[in-house]
């Protein structure tokens, strides 16, 4: 039997913020925001995360906001 | 007037006396400036993300208050003179104040383990799991039924396929190779 390629059923992705009906997106929340970096500290872009704009605009302000204070990083530390 | 919320961060080696000078000060600076302070959060110690002038950790602490906009400029001027703040930030205020504690948020990540470690570990894996995990169709199961009979209807139309396919390269090869032969 030959190996058939399966054609993967592409996966609509979800905005994740929308699902869990986040209204605003909080620098504070550093929690959150390391959800929305790479392991390298980048912001995971939309194409990936599949946020809708709305959200990902707060999650960029968040992020951006929360570097200055030094509560999520610029670069993560294992690639400093 | 204006609601905003102002965070500093206070270099490790100024103790709680020195805390609340500091916030003291920008205390008489939003009043000097006719604002009203609504609220004073202490976060206290928290483990920066990266190294300010040297300093690993850094005391947090929130102020949210109203003022006219051109008092922030004249706060933000103080800031930038005071030498034991590390970082400032002054932003207009969302929603309530956050109440933050990261004395808490530490002991439960250092004794639970699974949560601070957690946000380390989970770097990569929340994408992971927003493709291929659990999450989307999570939300979308109900409305997304169909999809799941797709699933189920398209393999036996592949054997079909498969069927239809191999019988056909069967029925094809022998008649080219007899006119061939």
């Amino acid at each position: 039997m030959a190996k058939k390629k399966q054609p993967r059923a592409p996966r609509r992705k979800v905005c994740k913020l929308c699902v869990d009906r986040v209204e605003f997106v909080d620098y504070k929340n550093e929690r959150r925001l390391m959800r929305a970096l790479t392991d390298r500290g980048k912001i995971v872009p939309r194409r990936i995360s599949g946020n809708c704009a709305r959200h990902q605009a707060q999650i960029t302000r968040a992020i951006r906001r929360a570097r200055i204070l030094a509560l999520v990083p610029y670069v993560s530390d294992s690639f400093r | 007037m204006r609601e905003y919320e102002t965070v500093f961060i206070l270099h490790p080696q100024v103790d709680d006396a020195g805390v609340d000078r500091e916030i003291e000060n920008v205390r008489k600076t939003i009043e000097s400036g006719d604002g009203e302070v609504t609220g004073v959060h202490k976060w206290g110690r928290r483990r920066l993300a990266y190294v300010i002038r040297k300093a690993t950790e850094g005391t947090y602490t929130l102020i949210r208050f109203r003022a006219k906009p051109e008092m922030i400029k004249e706060l933000d001027r103080r800031y930038k003179i005071n030498e034991s703040i590390l970082r400032h930030l002054t932003v207009h205020a969302v929603g309530e104040p956050t109440l933050r504690d990261f004395r808490r948020d530490r002991r439960g990540g250092r004794g639970g383990g699974p949560p601070g470690r957690g946000g380390r570990g989970r770097f990569g894996r929340p994408e992971g799991e927003g493709r291929d995990g659990p999450r989307p169709p999570r939300g979308e199961r109900d409305a997304r039924d169909p999809a799941g009979e797709r699933k189920g209807d398209s393999s036996p139309e592949r054997t079909e396929k498969r069927e239809a396919s191999a019988s056909s390269s069967a029925d094809e090869k022998p008649p080219q190779a007899a006119p061939e032969s």
